[in-house]
C-alpha cells in the first residue's frame, strides 16, 4: 500500500542536513560573489559526513539508500541552495565510487543513441576528447568520466594529468567551480555506463532541483506575507495566492515522481524511464518555482538585493550540468528505437 | 570527569502562535518537539567537558515519549547513555523536579559535573539547577558560556556587563549553561545521527516526590479590542498622538 | 519510508474492478452517453457482483462511534476503486446505488436514529436506491454562504422554499440532503441541513440538465415549494446547531475525504484517454521508425503517462494522510486542483494526437474529453481549491494575509 512518510534515520539525517543548510544560509551571497564556498563550511560539511550522503556502503558510505540520501540533499539545498549545490554536486560521482576530490563528468553519448558531436571517447586504454561542461571540486585529483566506446558508454578513470581543465563561465552556480576542456591520457575501464548507471545519476540529480523549488516557494511565500500594495499584503490577492498554489503543486508532484522512481530503483527494478521523467519534472518544477519567485518579488526579484534572481540563474545552470531536455527526452525512449538500431545516421 | 546533562524537549517555539492551544492546564498543538535552546548549550558543554577529560556523559530527561527528541540529540552528540524518567508532560513544581533529577542521577551512578540549561525554554523559571545543587550540597556556577578542562578542575567563563569573568571550580559541581560562542551546539555527524536511532533509551519510573505548586489553569489573553483610531492628516495625527501620550505617560512633554 | 507497492488485496480489488469495468461498463458506455441514462441491465450486473458505494467511506475522518486509532486503509482502497471504475466510465460510477454524497452528512451530523432510518433503504439490493446532496443553487455555487433556499420554522417541523441545481442523482434519489437557511443575513451560521424524502408534498424534480459530459448520470434541478419537512428530518436535531461552529467544521471535513475520491476519478479518465491514445497511435504508426515526427509522438505519449502518474501520486498522498489521520486539507485540495487541470489537458492532448483529417474522431476519446471538463468545476472549482491551498500555505508560516 502506498506510503509517504519517512523512517527515523531519514528524518534525522534530513534534519541534520537542514540544520547545516540553515547555518550556511548567511554565507550564500558572499559565496556566490567570491566564487567559492567558505573553507570553514566545506570542512564542516566533510566532517559531518554530508559530502558522502549518496556514497554506497561498500564504498565507505553510510548505506542510506537513494531515497533517504536524496531527501537529505534536497533538505540541505532548500535552506542554502547555492552553497548546498556547490558542496554536493561535484561529489555526485560518489554514487559510482568516485573518491572525494575526483571530477565526475559526463562526456558520453547518452543512452538511447543520442550522439553528442564532441565528447570523450575511450578506446585501447585511452580516453580522448573533450569535457563540455562539468561541476568540479576545486582541484580535482583524478577524473571519473563517462566516455563513448565501441562497446557503448563506459565509466573510465583518468589521472589528473590527463585533464586540461579550464574554468567554464556560466550565469549561475558561481560559488562552484565549473570546468570544461580537453581530455587525453591513459584510462582505466571501470564499468559499463548503461541504463542502470544513468538511472542512478538522474536520481542523484533530481533532489537538487527539489531543493531550489522549495527554497523559491518559501521565499516567495514569506515575501508575499509581508509586502504591502493596494492596501494589503500581496499574499491576499488571488493572483499571488493562486500562483503559489500552482507552484507548490508542481514542486510536490515532482518530488513524488522522484520518490517513486527512487523507490523502484531501491527495489532493484529497471527504473530508467521513471528516473528520467522524474528528473525532467524536477527541472520544470524548479524553473517554475524560481521564475514565479522572481515574479512575486516584482522589481525586487530582478535585482540582486534578494536571492531570487540568483536562484533563477542557478536553476538553469544546474539544468545544463545535468543533461539537457533533448538528452532526457531521448533517454526515455527504448534504446532499441535508436538511430543506430535502425541504421539511420 | 563523569558528566550528567539534564535535557528537555519542548514544543517548537518557532511554530506559529495559532498552532498552540491551552487545554486543561497544558499547552498543546500539532507542533513538533525540539531540544530546548539552553539545554542545547548544556549538551555542548557536557560534550566538551567529557571530551576534554576523556570521560563519559549521560543524558537524562524527565517526561513522556516526547522527550526522546532531546535524548536522541544527546546520543548523536556522544552521550554514552540516555535515560528517560517517565513523568507526565506539563508543568511540575521545580523542587519536585529537582528531587526527581537527584534520584535519577543517583541511579545513573552520579557524576563529577552536572550540567543544566540555565532555564527551560517553555516554563522559563531558571531555578531547577539551583535547587538541585542545594539538594546535592554542591557548588553551582550559573550562566556558564564556556568551559575548559584544566587538569582536575574546570575553568569556566561567563559574560558580565562590559566583559567576561573567568573562574575555576573543582568537581563535583553543578553548571547551568547559557548561550554564547563557547556553548554553540555543534551539529552531529551523519553516522552518529544514524547510530543514535539504534541506541536504547533506558526508561525509569518516577519517584513522584510531592511539590508545592500546581498549575490550575492556563489560558491565553483574550484579544483586546480597546484602542482608539487617530484620524486626520499626518500633522493632526501627530498632534493628537502627542496629546494622548502626555495624558497617558506622566512626566513627558513640556519643554525640550 | 515512501512505499509504492500494491498489496495482494489491492491487486485483487483492482483486477476485479477492471474486469467489471471492461465487461459491464465499457460495452454500455457509448450507448448510455447517447441515451443519457444507465441501462437497467447494468444494475443487475451490480447486484450480481456485489459492488457498491459501500466502498466509499461514509465517515472520512473516523466514525463518530469512535473507530480504532490504528491506521486505516479505507481511503487508499476507495481511491483505487474510484480510479478503476471511473476508467470504465465515470457516469456509471456516479450512478452506482448508494447514498452518494449524501452519505457523509448523514454519517457525520445525523443522530443514530437518523443514520439507521436513512441508511436502511440501501439494504434492499433488489432495486437500486440512491441518496443525493443538494447544496448548489442557480445563484450560489462556490459562494456557499449565499444560498437562498429558506427553511421556516412551523409547528412540527420546517417549511422549505427554493430551488437546487446540478444535483447528482437528484431525479431518482430516495432522499436528498438539503441545505437551507433560516436567515440569509446570518451566512453560514444560518444554514440548516435536512433530509427530504422523495414523494414529500412540495418537493419535485425540475428539469434534467443537458450536459457536456457525464451525460448518462442524472443531474437534476430540485424544486421546493412550501415543502413541509418534519422535525425528525433536521439532521442532528436542534442540539447540533446550538454548537454550530462544530457542525460547519465537520461538514468541511467531509470534503477532505471526497476530494481525493473525485481526484481519483479524474485520474481514471485521464488514464483511459492516455491508454487509448497510445493504442491508436501505435496502431497507425510504426513507432519504431526513428523519424523525428514519430519521436515527437512517442514523447507526447510518454509525457501523458508521466502526468497521469504524477496526478495519481498526489491523489494517493492525500488519501494516505487521511488514513494515518494527519491534517490533509491542503493535500486534498492539491490532489483535486492538480488532477482537475492535468486530466483536462491530457484528454485534449489525447484527442489532438489521434485526430486525423478525413477520419471521424474516436468516440471514446471524444466522450472522455467531454466528461473530464467538470472535474475542475464540481466539488470545489479550480479557483476554490487554489484558495484553500494558498490559505494553508500562509497559515503554515503563521501569516494572516486576508485571502
Amino acid at each position: 500500500m502506498y506510503r509517504f512518510d519517512w523512517d527515523d534515520d531519514s528524518r534525522a539525517v534530513a534534519e541534520l542536513a537542514r540544520d547545516f543548510g540553515r547555518s550556511a544560509a548567511a554565507a550564500e551571497r558572499e559565496a556566490a560573489d567570491a566564487g567559492a564556498v567558505p573553507e570553514t563550511l566545506s570542512r564542516q560539511a566533510e566532517e559531518l559526513g554530508l559530502l558522502d550522503l549518496i556514497r554506497s556502503a561498500d564504498d565507505g558510505g553510510l548505506g542510506l539508500g537513494a531515497l533517504a540520501a536524496g531527501h537529505a540533499v534536497s533538505a540541505l539545498v532548500a535552506e542554502a541552495p547555492t552553497i548546498g549545490t556547490s558542496l554536493l554536486l561535484p561529489g555526485v560521482g560518489s554514487v559510482f565510487g568516485a573518491p572525494r576530490g575526483a571530477l565526475f563528468a559526463d562526456g558520453g553519448a547518452g543512452a538511447g543513441g543520442y550522439r553528442r558531436p564532441e565528447g570523450v571517447r575511450f578506446s585501447n586504454g585511452t580516453a580522448t576528447g573533450r569535457i563540455g561542461f562539468a561541476a568540479s571540486p576545486t582541484s580535482p585529483q583524478e577524473g571519473f568520466l563517462v566516455a563513448a566506446s565501441d562497446a557503448g558508454d563506459r565509466l573510465v578513470r583518468v589521472a589528473g594529468a590527463a585533464l586540461e581543465l579550464q574554468d567554464a563561465p556560466s550565469m549561475g552556480l558561481t560559488a562552484m567551480r565549473r570546468v570544461g576542456g580537453p581530455v587525453d591520457g591513459a584510462a582505466e575501464d571501470l564499468q559499463a555506463f548503461d541504463a542502470r548507471a544513468r538511472q542512478a545519476l538522474f536520481l542523484a540529480f533530481a533532489p537538487f532541483f527539489h531543493g531550489y523549488g522549495r527554497a523559491a516557494l518559501n521565499y516567495a511565500r514569506t515575501y508575499a506575507a509581508g509586502r504591502k500594495a493596494f492596501g494589503k499584503v500581496i499574499g491576499g490577492f488571488q493572483a499571488i495566492g493562486f500562483l503559489l498554489a500552482d507552484v507548490v503543486m508542481e514542486v510536490e508532484a515532482a518530488e513524488l515522481l522522484w520518490q517513486e522512481a527512487a523507490w523502484r530503483a531501491e527495489q532493484g527494478e529497471e527504473a530508467f524511464r521513471f528516473a528520467a521523467e522524474a528528473l525532467r519534472a524536477a527541472k520544470d518544477a524548479a524553473y517554475f518555482a524560481a521564475n514565479s519567485c522572481v515574479g512575486v518579488l516584482g522589481g525586487h526579484g530582478f535585482v540582486d538585493d534578494h536571492p531570487a534572481e540568483r536562484w533563477l540563474r542557478d536553476v538553469e545552470t544546474l539544468s545544463a550540468l545535468t543533461g539537457n531536455r533533448a538528452a532526457l527526452g531521448q533517454s526515455t525512449l527504448d534504446p532499441s528505437h535508436s538511430e543506430e538500431a535502425h541504421g539511420v545516421a | 570527569m563523569r558528566v550528567i546533562a539534564f535535557v528537555k524537549s519542548i514544543l517548537d517555539p518557532e511554530a506559529p502562535p495559532g498552532a498552540i492551544r491551552f487545554d486543561s492546564g497544558r499547552a498543546q498543538g500539532d507542533v513538533g518537539q525540539v531540544l530546548g535552546p539552553y539545554e542545547g548549550n548544556a549538551l555542548e558543554l557536557a560534550a566538551q567537558i567529557a571530551e576534554g577529560s576523556g570521560g563519559a556523559f549521560v543524558a537524562i530527561a524527565l517526561g513522556g515519549k516526547e522527550q526522546e527528541t532531546a535524548l536522541r540529540k544527546a546520543l548523536a552528540l556522544g552521550a554514552t547513555s540516555a535515560v528517560r524518567v517517565e513523568r507526565e508532560e506539563g508543568f511540575h513544581d521545580p523542587l519536585a523536579t529537582a528531587r526527581e533529577m537527584q534520584a535519577a542521577a543517583e541511579a545513573a551512578g552520579g557524576a563529577d559535573v552536572y550540567v543544566f540549561g540555565r532555564q527551560a525554554g517553555d516554563w522559563d523559571q531558571a531555578v531547577t539547577a539551583g535547587l538541585f545543587a542545594g539538594l546535592a550540597g554542591l557548588p553551582l556556577v550559573p550562566i556558564v558560556q564556556g568551559a575548559e578542562v584544566r587538569g582536575a578542575a574546570l575553568s569556566v567563563r561567563r559574560e558580565i556587563q562590559g566583559g567576561y569573568e573567568e573562574g575555576e571550580i573543582s568537581p563535583p559541581c553543578v553548571l547551568s549553561a547559557s548561550n554564547g560562542p563557547g556553548t554553540l551546539l555543534r551539529l552531529p555527524k551523519v553516522k552518529d545521527v544514524m547510530m543514535a536511532n539504534r541506541k536504547p533509551i533506558e526508561v525509569r519510573p518516577a519517584i513522584s516526590p510531592s511539590g508545592g505548586f500546581k498549575v490550575s489553569d492556563l489560558r491565553a489573553n483574550a484579544a483586546s479590542r480597546a484602542g482608539r483610531r487617530i484620524e486626520g492628516d499626518l500633522k493632526s495625527q501627530a498632534e493628537a498622538l502627542a496629546q494622548d501620550l502626555r495624558r497617558v505617560i506622566p512626566g513627558i512633554g513640556g519643554g525640550a | 519510508m515512501p512505499d509504492f507497492h500494491e498489496t495482494d488485496q489491492e491487486k485483487t480489488v483492482r483486477a476485479y474492478l477492471n474486469y467489471f469495468a471492461r465487461s459491464e461498463i465499457r460495452p454500455r458506455s457509448l450507448e448510455a452517453d447517447r441515451i443519457e441514462d444507465i441501462q437497467p441491465e447494468f444494475y443487475q450486473a451490480v447486484q450480481r457482483s456485489g459492488i457498491s458505494m459501500e466502498m466509499m467511506p461514509r465517515s472520512p475522518g473516523g466514525s463518530r462511534d469512535g473507530a480504532g486509532a490504528h491506521e486505516r486503509t479505507t481511503l487508499r482502497l476507495s481511491v483505487l476503486a474510484s480510479e478503476e471504475l471511473s476508467w470504465g466510465d465515470a457516469s456509471f460510477l456516479l450512478s452506482l446505488p448508494g447514498p452518494g454524497l449524501g452519505g457523509p452528512p448523514v454519517s457525520f451530523i445525523g443522530t443514530k436514529e437518523q443514520r439507521d432510518r436513512f441508511f436502511a433503504v440501501f439494504k434492499d439490493t433488489e432495486r437500486p436506491h440512491f441518496g443525493a446532496y443538494a447544496l448548489t443553487e442557480p445563484e450560489a455555487g462556490s459562494d456557499v454562504a449565499a444560498i437562498r433556499t429558506s427553511c421556516e420554522e412551523v409547528p412540527g417541523g420546517y417549511r422549505l422554499n427554493g430551488t437546487k441545481t446540478f444535483i447528482t442523482n437528484g431525479g431518482r434519489a430516495d432522499w436528498v440532503v438539503v441545505f437551507a437557511t433560516i436567515d440569509p443575513s446570518l451566512g453560514r451560521a444560518g444554514h440548516r441541513t435536512f433530509v427530504v424524502e422523495r414523494g414529500t408534498p412540495g418537493f419535485s424534480v425540475g428539469r434534467h440538465h443537458k450536459k457536456l459530459g457525464l451525460r448518462a448520470n442524472d443531474t437534476s434541478e430540485l424544486v421546493f415549494a412550501d415543502c413541509f419537512v418534519p422535525e425528525e428530518n433536521l439532521l442532528g436535531g436542534r442540539a447540533h446547531y446550538e454548537q454550530s461552529k462544530e457542525g460547519f467544521k465537520v461538514a468541511m471535513q467531509t470534503f477532505d475525504a471526497t476530494r481525493p475520491l473525485v481526484a481519483a476519478m479524474a485520474v481514471g479518465i485521464a488514464r483511459a484517454a492516455a491508454e487509448r491514445a497510445r493504442e491508436l497511435v501505435e496502431e497507425r504508426y510504426v513507432l519504431a521508425r526513428p523519424l523525428p515526427r514519430y519521436r515527437a509522438l512517442r514523447e507526447a505519449l510518454d509525457d501523458m503517462d508521466r502526468r497521469v502518474r504524477a496526478a495519481r501520486l498526489l491523489t494517493w498522498k492525500s488519501a494516505f494522510l487521511a488514513d494515518v489521520r494527519e491534517p490533509q486539507s491542503r493535500a486534498a485540495s492539491m490532489a483535486k486542483a492538480y488532477t482537475g487541470k492535468e486530466a483536462v489537458l491530457i484528454c485534449r492532448e489525447a484527442l489532438e494526437l489521434t485526430a486525423e483529417s478525413g477520419e471521424a474522431p474516436d468516440p471514446f476519446l471524444e466522450k472522455w474529453f467531454r466528461d473530464i471538463r467538470v472535474f475542475d468545476i464540481f466539488e470545489g472549482t479550480a479557483q476554490v481549491q487554489r484558495l484553500v491551498i494558498a490559505r494553508r500555505l500562509f497559515e503554515e508560516i503563521g501569516a494572516k494575509v486576508g485571502l
